[in-house]
């Protein structure tokens, strides 16, 4: 079932029934035995705060207050444990509803330290607590809670029959809220939305209604239309690609774009657009080829059902959403997704959208100057390489997440990974990123090596970003790889294609870079490059800069 | 009725229709805890168009206890 809804399998381990705090305090408990990827703890209110809850006003404001600090200390210390034991995992703790309901009634906000600020300061500590964690998440529960109305949030009686206060009705919709979690650990979130034009980014048809009469700003009409686009100028801030799939004239929808007043999306937002009259599904195709992203990697929205049905027909990797059939409530759609959300935005991500529109200038540069020789040459490429950093590991552990079709071994690695890998002396990571005319491509290219023997390095990961594939940069990346690592003593590197269900583009990549095949089965090849005379072509095209010495062995 | 009944218990508790009777209890079924029969009993006041009552849970030691308090709400349902 999951596999089907989401993408993934998973197995689940359970602590026994309110049995979470030794579960983490043993070490042999079947907490640690099941080494999750992922563990969620779901802290209930009345057990954390008891009669502090219960009967609040029992208490002293001092005592309210402490208990705050307490409780707050208290989780602290168990997720903490946990997160030592469990390194490799996430960690997601919740934080706790704010009562909708007081004892003393109008006179809650003249209380100090009242139930209602008490636990509001608990939620913000606990916020406070793991800021700048990045292995432990605080899932906003009172937020869940708010969002679905918080007296359908509480069912007293199976909290009196099972001492458990959720209604199993929500329990699927919070377990879908936990979901996004999963996807990003896992690497799977989604990368762009495609979009149709008509009816979808504004009301109307703009070949018959024209550009005046389309329903766009501030009208009742036009106001779903703005709000859905400030939505997706929203996600496209947080790194999310947009592209156009409309059936359209291509001037009429250009002049739309330039020069309607309330447009808020415009040309340079979108990195991708195939607005002609040619099937949605032949443009899709099109699209994810030239952003060199996979079809699973895109979302599609089109207030058509008939596009849409065949989308999901034809290209079932797509995730194709219905958009409601009243425009005032597109918007929710784009709060309710997901696909996109992810546990970390880094710098890259927020430059996303920006690179790609330097992309599509790129891809027109390339239709003005064939050859492809003369196109690259043109890029003026500059490349710069250099050694893990507190600064770059998270974007390294992403583009491990992240990439798969220029990925070798598809190895997945969380930070916590790449910094041990940083520090170990049988280990040295190369960071690669890209320039060019256009602008700044940022990190794209990782080379992780290990020392097997004295004199042999084995390429454990080696990725590009699909947005710097096609321009040779794996030929000087390499090549300096080799480099330092033969001046380390060095005598050959043995690198690895594991085959996975998307990096068939690089199968035959170390034999174009001048490595034999030694061993080779359907689903792997084991290829080695001497360091003693073997050297791989160097386009002279890119500009190499290391900037940093390699750690000493 | 009995059918849609049956088929709910077996989803809820994982349990084959061959082992599902009035003497079918948490004693006898090691996946039946007191959540599940929180699930149970959500399901079946869904599928029935019921509600019971909180009083009602304390009397529930077997899958024939249930059975009585769905007909006592008016749903026609016999089990073995």
């Amino acid at each position: 079932m999951w596999g089907e809804k989401y993408g993934f399998d998973c197995e689940i381990y359970m602590s026994p029934y309110a049995q979470y705090s030794q579960d983490i305090f043993n070490e042999e408990s079947g907490l640690y035995k099941f080494a999750p990827n992922l563990v969620i703890v779901f802290i209930d209110g009345d057990h954390l705060f008891g009669d502090f809850l219960k009967k609040p006003y029992f208490k002293t404001s001092e005592e309210r207050g402490a208990k705050a600090i307490a409780a707050c200390e208290e989780i602290d210390a168990l997720i903490r444990e946990c997160a030592s034991k469990l390194p490799k995992a996430k960690l997601v703790i919740n934080n706790l509803m704010i009562p909708f309901y007081s004892p003393v009634g109008p006179l809650e906000s003249k209380q100090k330290n009242g139930i209602v600020h008490m636990l509001k300061d608990f939620n913000m500590k606990l916020e406070e607590h793991f800021m700048n964690d990045d292995q432990i998440y605080v899932f906003d529960y009172d937020l869940f809670t708010s969002r679905i109305g918080k007296e359908k949030c509480i069912d007293r009686r199976a909290k009196y029959l099972a001492d458990v206060q959720i209604p199993i009705g929500i329990v699927p919709r919070l377990s879908h809220s936990y979901v996004s979690y999963m996807r990003s650990i896992l690497g799977l979130n989604r990368k762009c939305i495609v979009l149709d034009l008509d009816n979808t980014l504004w009301g109307g048809v703009l070949g018959e209604d024209g550009l005046e009469k389309i329903a766009l700003g501030p009208t009742p009409n036009g106001y779903p239309y703005s709000e859905f686009q400030i939505g997706l100028l929203n996600l496209h801030k947080r790194g999310v690609i947009l592209a156009i799939n409309s059936n359209n004239n291509l001037d009429d929808a250009m002049l739309a774009l330039k020069n309607h007043p309330n447009m808020v999306l415009r040309e340079e937002h979108f990195a991708a657009m195939k607005v002609n009259w040619n099937d949605k599904v032949s443009n899709m195709i099109e699209i994810a080829k030239e952003l060199n992203i996979g079809l699973d990697s895109i979302v599609f929205l089109d207030d058509d059902p008939l596009n849409r049905e065949m989308m999901r027909k034809a290209l079932p990797q797509v995730l194709t959403l219905d958009l409601p059939n009243d425009a005032a409530h597109y918007l929710d759609v784009l709060e309710n997704l997901i696909e996109f959300d992810s546990l970390l935005i880094t710098e890259e991500d927020e430059n996303r959208p920006k690179m790609y529109a330097e992309e599509r200038k790129r891809r027109e540069f390339m239709h003005s100057s064939l050859p492809l020789s003369s196109f690259l040459e043109g890029l003026q490429l500059e490349a710069k390489i250099e050694q893990a950093t507190k600064f770059n590991i998270p974007r390294i552990s992403q583009l491990t997440l992240r990439t798969n079709q220029f990925n070798l071994t598809t190895k997945r690695y969380q930070e916590k990974d790449i910094l041990a890998f940083s520090t170990s002396p049988t280990h040295q990571i190369f960071a690669l990123s890209l320039r060019d005319r256009f602008g700044d491509y940022g990190l794209v290219g990782v080379i992780i090596v290990e020392k097997k023997e004295e004199s042999e390095w084995v390429i454990d990961t080696f990725l590009l970003s699909c947005r710097a594939m096609g321009r040779n940069v794996e030929y000087s990346f390499i090549n300096y790889v080799a480099d330092k690592l033969k001046n380390m003593g060095a005598r050959k590197i043995t690198g690895v294609y594991k085959q996975s269900s998307k990096n068939a583009p690089v199968k035959d990549l170390y034999q174009k870079l001048g490595f034999t095949t030694i061993e080779e089965t359907s689903t792997e090849v084991k290829s080695v490059f001497s360091l003693e005379g073997s050297k791989c072509t160097l386009p002279r095209y890119i500009k190499i800069e290391g900037s940093e010495s390699l750690r000493e062995n | 009725m009995a059918k849609n009944f049956v088929k709910i218990v077996s989803k809820v508790l994982g349990i084959p229709y061959s082992r599902i009777n009035c003497t079918t209890s948490p004693a006898n079924t090691s996946s039946w805890n007191s959540i599940v029969t929180l699930i149970l009993i959500s399901e079946l006041e869904k599928q029935f168009k019921v509600q019971l009552d909180i009083k009602d849970y304390s009397v529930i030691e077997n899958l024939g206890d249930i059975v009585g308090l769905l007909r006592q709400s008016g749903v026609k349902i016999d089990l073995e």
